[in-house]
């Protein structure tokens, strides 16, 4: 009787999270059909997923986000990892470099658009430099990454921070393998790179690819970034959906939670195909156990 | 392969491992390395093949130097204590991973490890992923991946540790003749006594990061160049008396040496005790077990040695019997004793 109150204790505040959680789910996808009595729209309809699935602007928005999400989850995965495999060789998975690491990871989203900024606008940090060496004839020349549709500023913040959150994810684990799987491969005749090729980086996949799973989420919803380094249009599917949630029209707010729904459709999609990927990747690893 | 270790020194950031150590050994030669636990037995085998950097020293193969050569261009292949099979891989993968890495076609390689994999008794087993074999079947494996690399010099790091007596016997043999076959020169680390004693051509005991002794069997057993030496092999007695004007003296017992004059300790094992014959040196019965193919019987000698003689056969002896034993001394040890003492 004991161990059960206990339990129930225990899971009491996920239990509330769970269910506020659902209740806003639930509220978001009431409303998407088109059920605000507030506003006196009583009528369940279809409509507004019809209207976002027709509206060119939010189907920009969704190929905005996959594509930030695609480009900053992959290059960061390929990078970090890297980075990763370049400390283990040299022996460095403790200490002091782990703080270094760590540190982007802390910086709040906001302030990295700020650094982003500073660095690279046509007359930020690197712009100044490149036209100081004589490589640039006017710091005009420095290419445009900023506030661009293709959202390479929005990219390269994301990388600069989920870069080092690669690393810090994969470090420990890539670290054991290597020092074990690894060196027995190299003690079998096969060179650093082809150990790391055939034995560390397969065995790694699975964390790998867990690491690529949050940032692929985090950067497909994520708004600070797409907003303050980003295009006035096309606006990434956070931005839209926000911009028409908190718009004066009353009337657009089934829209927005339609788009909302959506989102969370996509995302929860994504999670799924990816998570029984790698499910059927950690069996043929032989870890499954 | 001749193989030639220089002075050897191994330390990692908890302190140095290995001081100093040399050792030689010649072409197709069978060495065991015995010692207690945590001596640096797995740290000396990691420093022949490459996996942990060398402080100080030098190491020859073939009298090429390869001290600082990378761990895959050495051609030492170690059979490490933790098998370190790959799991993504299956059982003939893994065998056929050093033939893939020497760029051997795939079906040549899987035939390959097919063959090594029947020698070592797995054949059927090809299929299965490493998380799928006992321990003894992952060590027979772990053998035939590297043999398969075929190595200038195996290192056998307790490689038979996980296998039952039979099993252990039989692959014993196979190394054995294997190493005829490709005339590998093997090194082998166990902590079983009778294992290096019986395989090998010569033995290095080593203690705290320095090979105290390295001889034949016969030397090492019979000649220990210290009482660790001696104690390492168990069942040691030491009876201490005197050196002077050239002859050891001891309760019941007297012969030339050529030892200085001082305190000694002659060490003298289970065989020397005779208790069949009508001799000079009485023991008492203190306990008498039954093992099975033997019984140890411990006798208290008159001057409070305890010996522990095992006997084949039918033991006639009762719990307080007194005999009349005698000691024979072919190849009198004299430890000095230090005066300190
Ligand atoms: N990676 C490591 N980092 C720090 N210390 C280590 C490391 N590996 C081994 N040691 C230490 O070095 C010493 C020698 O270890 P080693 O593994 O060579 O012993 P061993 O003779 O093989 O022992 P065993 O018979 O138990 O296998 C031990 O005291 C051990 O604690
Ligand atoms: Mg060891």
């Amino acid at each position: 009787m004991k161990e059960k109150t206990a339990i129930i204790l225990l899971l009491a505040p996920f239990g509330l999270l769970m269910a506020v959680v659902a209740a806003a789910v639930g509220n978001v996808l009431v409303q998407s059909v088109g059920y605000i009595p507030a506003f006196g729209l009583t009528k369940p309809t279809l409509d507004y997923y019809l209207q976002v699935f027709t509206r060119a602007d939010f189907l920009s928005a969704v190929w905005v986000s996959l594509r930030i999400a695609l480009f900053s989850s992959v290059l960061s995965c390929i990078l970090g990892v890297l980075v990763s495999m370049a400390l283990i060789r040299c022996g460095k998975t403790r200490g002091g470099i782990l703080y270094a690491i760590r540190a982007p990871i802390l910086v709040p989203h906001a302030v990295v658009a700020v650094f982003i900024i500073q660095l690279l606008s046509q007359n930020g940090l690197a712009a100044r430099v490149g036209f100081a060496l004589g490589l640039l004839e006017d710091s005009a020349q420095f290419p445009q990454l900023l506030y661009t549709p293709g959202y390479w500023g929005t990219i390269l913040a994301y990388l600069w921070k989920e870069i080092p959150f690669v690393a810090y994810f994969v470090l420990a684990f890539m670290g054991s393998i290597s020092a074990t799987l690894g060196e027995a491969a190299e003690n079998l005749g096969a060179s650093a790179l082809r150990s790391f090729w055939e034995i560390t980086l397969p065995m790694s996949i699975p964390v790998i690819a867990r690491a690529f799973l949050i940032i692929f989420i985090f950067a497909f919803g994520g708004y600070e970034l797409p907003l303050l380094l980003g295009a006035t249009a096309p606006k990434a599917l956070s931005v839209q959906t926000y911009l028409a949630y908190t718009s004066p029209d009353l009337l657009q707010r089934p829209l927005a939670m339609a788009m909302n729904a959506v989102m969370l459709l996509l995302s929860s999609l994504l999670a799924l195909i990816f998570g029984s990927l790698v499910f059927r990747l950690n069996r043929r690893m032989g870890g499954g156990k | 392969m001749k193989l030639e270790i220089e002075n050897l020194s191994v330390a990692y950031d908890t302190g140095a491992v290995l001081h100093g150590l040399s050792l030689q050994m010649e072409e197709g030669e069978f060495l065991s390395i015995l010692g207690p636990s945590g001596c640096g037995k797995t740290t000396l085998m990691k420093a022949i093949a490459g996996i942990v950097p060398v402080q100080g020293g030098h190491i020859y193969l073939d009298g090429q130097e390869i001290t600082a050569l990378p761990i895959h261009k050495r051609g030492t292949v170690v059979v490490f204590q933790d098998m370190r099979l790959f799991p993504h891989k299956t059982v003939a993968e893994n065998v056929a991973f050093p033939l893939k890495m020497q760029g051997v076609a795939k079906g040549e390689r899987l035939r390959r490890a097919r063959e090594l994999l029947q020698t070592v008794q797995m054949g059927g087993y090809e299929n299965r992923r490493p998380s799928e074999l006992s321990g003894g079947q992952q060590q027979r494996v772990a053998l035939a991946r590297a043999l398969a690399a075929k190595p200038r010099l195996l290192l056998l790091d307790e490689a038979f540790s996980a296998l039952d007596e039979n099993l252990r016997e039989e692959m014993r043999n196979l190394v054995l003749q294997l190493k005829e076959e490709f005339q590998m020169t093997v090194i082998l680390v166990t902590h079983d006594r009778e294992e290096a004693l019986s395989m090998s051509d010569r033995i290095a005991l080593m203690f705290e990061g320095r090979l105290i002794q390295c001889g034949t069997p016969w030397q090492v057993y019979t000649q220990p160049v210290s009482r660790q030496a001696a104690d390492y092999f168990g069942n040691c007695v030491y009876l201490p008396g005197t050196v002077e004007q050239g002859m050891f003296t001891a309760p019941g017992i007297r012969f030339p040496t050529e030892k200085a004059e001082g305190n000694y300790e002659l060490l003298l094992r289970p065989d020397c005790l005779s208790i069949l014959d009508a001799g000079d040196y009485p023991v008492t019965v203190e306990t008498i077990s039954f093992r099975g193919s033997d019984t140890v019987v411990h006798l208290r000698g008159t001057d409070g040695v305890l010996w522990k003689k095992a006997f084949t056969g039918k033991v006639n002896l009762q719990v307080g019997d007194t005999l009349r034993a005698a000691l024979t001394i072919e190849n009198p040890v004299l430890f000095e004793v230090s005066s300190a003492q």
